[in-house]
Order: structure tokens, then C-alpha cells, then sequence
């Protein structure tokens, strides 16, 4: 089952990794310190009374599901459409997370560490998967079209 | 000339004919794309047999002709077809999505909640379409007003901080916000669609039904003025998945209404209507700061 998976995943142009790196940094950037020494968990832990705190969590979700469309389309590209989709909800959390927290802590900017370059990176990273996606011209080569009935005369 | 003048049609028919096979027309495509073709050429493209191609050759013959050089060039009527097959191949992929696409339940549930009569038929004729798409417009902009929502394409953004507290001239000037941002989205995508791929074709049927497009924001809005109405801010979260789940409705009706009625690929609409949601969260984040 593994091999074949492999082996499917070997016939995806290099491009799509670019999702799957991206998703990866989004994730990771949620246990990394963005504006002060804290990762957003802990500091969701450490405001348990902002109705808003769980905006924190935002970046995970975000990451999670944009691996998964960016995973879903290395091993089924024909199921490209659904894949952008389900990166176009994952990047939504991040957009929402962005307007909410970034814009409210961007006094904060010149403090910034890795978690927020993760993030940035790794946001930038899915949304050009997703116009490579668009933009990739899937033409078949002419030598590579398959004939069908090629010996038949049909007028 | 004699069986010409008893056929006018004669080069129409030869055209059409010559564009229903597939072979002939893969044969047009290869001296499209790489100028002139030989007969081996042909022979080890396509894999057929010496007696097919000669027939097809024959059949194309107002399309090609042969040189001295022995390789076979495009005539002025093979021009056209080849420029005929290369334009019009988004306009028939125009609604296109692998059957997988489709077969998944994911995708097959929104396609079940898009108005494909509704974005196919003609507005003049259906006087329903231009009331509901009127409707959502007008109620859209109510509630922007009512829940105290900047509008920004499909964003929103608090007006101020406790929206309840507004007055009617912030909430009537909040309900034109919202009917300017559905007037901006619809010409940003006219003129986009103009810029990328020179398609203006069904403007006014766009623009008749365009409010359709906002049916799943509208829902949000509702949705969120209950809540707000109720005081649950402790759904922050809720409210947040929610717009998120309706934009992307949203979007998936631009994409589609773009597709069905300006003849482009799903994939080319999903480019404009992405670049232009995303413009706009770069613009709001541009006004927050």
C-alpha cells in the first residue's frame, strides 16, 4: 500500500511539494514565539478569559488543513478542484487570524521572531501552490496523445 | 467551379469536416505548433497506419498542402482552423471538472448548493433571478448596517466596538458600504477577466445575477447578527469558521458564474476570484493598520 502511495506521489511535479512544505511551516509556526517569548498555546492557556483566545489556535488549523489539501493533491491530482478548495478554507483561518491578532500586536513589530516568519513564509508558500496549481498548463504532449481506433477509417 | 457553384457551401462542409475527427484534427495541430510536418512525422506521432494518415490528408486537402520540400504546410482555410481549435478549447472546457472532481462528495455537495439554472438561464427572461439577486443585495445591506460590519469584498470588519450601540446614519452609511463593495467586486471581475483573458461576453447576465453571489454572505450576516443580538461573543470561533465557510461558498459562486457564462475554465475563474479576494484581505489589512 506504501509503495504504491510512493510510488504515485514520485509522478507529481515538484511543485506540489511547495504546499505540503508550506502547511508544514504554518504548523510549526503555532509552537514558536512570534511578538514576545510565548508560543500562541501558551498564551491561549494564559488567557482563559478572552472570548477570542482561541483565535490562537488558528495557525494549527490553518496548517493542518492546507496539508491536507496539499497531500490529497500529490496522491490524486485529479482531484485538483477539491484540493484548492480545501487549501481555500485553510488559508481563510489564516487571513481571519491575520486581521484579528496580527493587526492588534503590529506595534509589536520590531519584535518579531521565528514563529511569525514561519508563518509568513508558509502562508506565502500554499498560496503560490495554489496559482501554480491554477496556472499549470496540463497539456499532453501531441507525441503523448493517445489514439484511439487508429487503424479504423471513420468518416 | 461547376460543382462548386452546386455546392456553395462546399469549403464550410470541407471545414467541419475536416475539424470532426480526431485525427485530422491532431494532424492540424502538429503543423499548427510546429509549422509543417512530414509524412514520418505524422506517422510516428500519431502511430497509425500509411493508409490512414494518406486518407486523412486527402480529406484535410483545402486545409493542408504539400511543398516541394515534401513536407506538408497549413493553407490559409487550415490557419483558421487551427487558430478555431486552439480559442475555442477553453470555451468548451469552460464548465469542464474530471468526473473524480465531481464523483467526490466534498465537491458534489457544492455543486448541489450553486444555482446552475439560475446562473445558465437568461435573467431578461427569468425575472426571478434579478428579484432575488435585488433581495439579497438589499438585505445584505441591512444587515451589514445592522450588525455594525465594514464591508470589504467579502471581508468584514467591525465597525466599532460595540456595534449595537450605533446610530442609523453610521448603520445606513455601513448598508452603502456593503452596496458599493458588491459594485466594486462585480466591475473588479469584469475587468479582470477583460485583463487575463480578453473575455467581456455576458456582462449583463453577470451583473443581473450577480447578487447570488452574495447569497452565502448573506446568511452569514443573518447568522451573525443573531449572535450578536444574543450577546454569545464567547462564539468568536463559530462566527470566524462560519464566515470563513461562506466565503469560500462565495467564491465557488463567482468561480462558476465566471466559468458558465464568460466561457473560461474553472480553474482560469478560480484565478480571478482568487486574486481578487486576496487583494482585498491585503487591502483591509492595509486600512487596519
Amino acid at each position: 500500500m506504501s509503495t504504491s502511495l510512493l510510488s504515485k506521489a514520485k509522478e507529481v511535479n515538484y511543485f506540489s511539494y511547495i504546499g505540503i512544505i508550506g502547511g508544514i511551516f504554518v504548523i510549526l509556526s503555532e509552537f514558536l514565539s512570534w511578538f514576545s517569548d510565548n508560543n500562541l498555546i501558551l498564551i491561549f492557556f494564559l488567557s482563559p478569559f478572552d472570548p477570542d483566545a482561541f483565535v490562537y489556535f488558528f495557525p494549527l488549523m490553518s496548517g493542518i488543513i492546507c496539508l491536507f489539501g496539499s497531500i490529497l493533491y500529490t496522491f490524486r491530482q485529479d482531484l485538483k478542484i477539491n484540493s484548492i478548495i480545501i487549501q481555500l478554507i485553510g488559508l481563510g483561518f489564516n487571513t481571519i487570524f491575520i486581521l484579528d491578532f496580527i493587526v492588534n500586536q503590529i506595534a509589536f513589530i520590531l519584535t518579531i521572531q521565528l514563529g511569525f516568519y514561519f508563518f509568513v513564509v508558509g502562508f506565502s508558500l500554499i498560496f503560490i501552490e495554489i496559482i501554480v496549481k491554477l496556472t499549470w498548463k496540463e497539456e499532453i504532449p501531441v507525441n503523448q496523445i493517445e489514439v484511439k481506433n487508429n487503424t479504423q477509417i471513420e468518416e | 467551379m461547376d460543382s462548386e457553384r452546386k455546392e456553395p457551401n462546399h469549403k464550410e462542409k470541407n471545414f467541419y469536416s475536416a475539424l470532426s475527427h480526431e485525427i485530422r484534427r491532431k494532424m492540424l495541430k502538429i503543423i499548427g505548433e510546429q509549422g509543417y510536418s512530414s509524412f514520418t512525422n505524422f506517422k510516428k506521432i500519431l502511430g497509425a497506419s500509411t493508409g490512414t494518415i494518406y486518407h486523412h490528408l486527402e480529406v484535410l486537402k483545402d486545409l493542408i498542402f504539400q511543398e516541394k520540400n515534401k513536407k506538408y504546410y497549413l493553407t490559409t482555410l487550415g490557419g483558421h482552423a487551427y487558430k478555431f481549435l486552439d480559442q475555442n478549447i477553453d470555451s468548451i472546457e469552460s464548465t469542464k471538472i474530471t468526473e473524480k472532481d465531481i464523483k467526490s462528495p466534498f465537491l458534489r455537495g457544492i455543486l448541489s448548493f450553486t444555482p446552475k439554472k439560475m446562473f445558465l438561464g437568461n435573467p431578461t427572461e427569468n425575472i426571478l433571478t434579478i428579484v432575488i439577486s435585488i433581495s439579497i443585495m438589499i438585505t445584505g445591506a441591512i444587515f451589514a448596517g445592522l450588525s455594525g460590519l465594514n464591508t470589504c469584498i467579502l471581508f468584514f470588519q467591525d465597525f466599532v466596538e460595540f456595534p449595537l450601540l450605533l446610530d442609523s446614519f453610521s448603520k445606513f452609511i455601513l448598508g452603502l458600504i456593503f452596496v458599493l463593495n458588491y459594485l466594486i467586486f462585480y466591475f473588479l471581475i469584469e475587468l479582470f477577466s477583460w485583463l487575463f483573458y480578453k473575455k467581456s461576453e455576458n456582462s449583463f447576465k453577470i451583473f443581473l445575477n450577480f447578487g447570488l453571489v452574495y447569497f452565502p454572505i448573506l446568511i452569514y450576516l443573518i447568522i451573525h447578527n443573531i449572535l450578536l443580538n444574543l450577546d454569545l461573543n464567547y462564539l468568536t470561533i463559530l462566527d470566524n469558521s462560519l464566515l470563513i465557510f461562506f466565503q469560500v461558498w462565495s467564491l465557488w459562486l463567482v468561480t462558476y458564474n465566471l466559468s458558465v457564462n464568460k466561457y473560461i475554465k474553472i480553474e482560469r475563474a478560480l484565478i480571478i476570484s482568487l486574486v481578487i479576494h486576496y487583494g482585498a484581505f491585503i487591502a483591509l489589512f492595509l486600512i487596519s493598520l
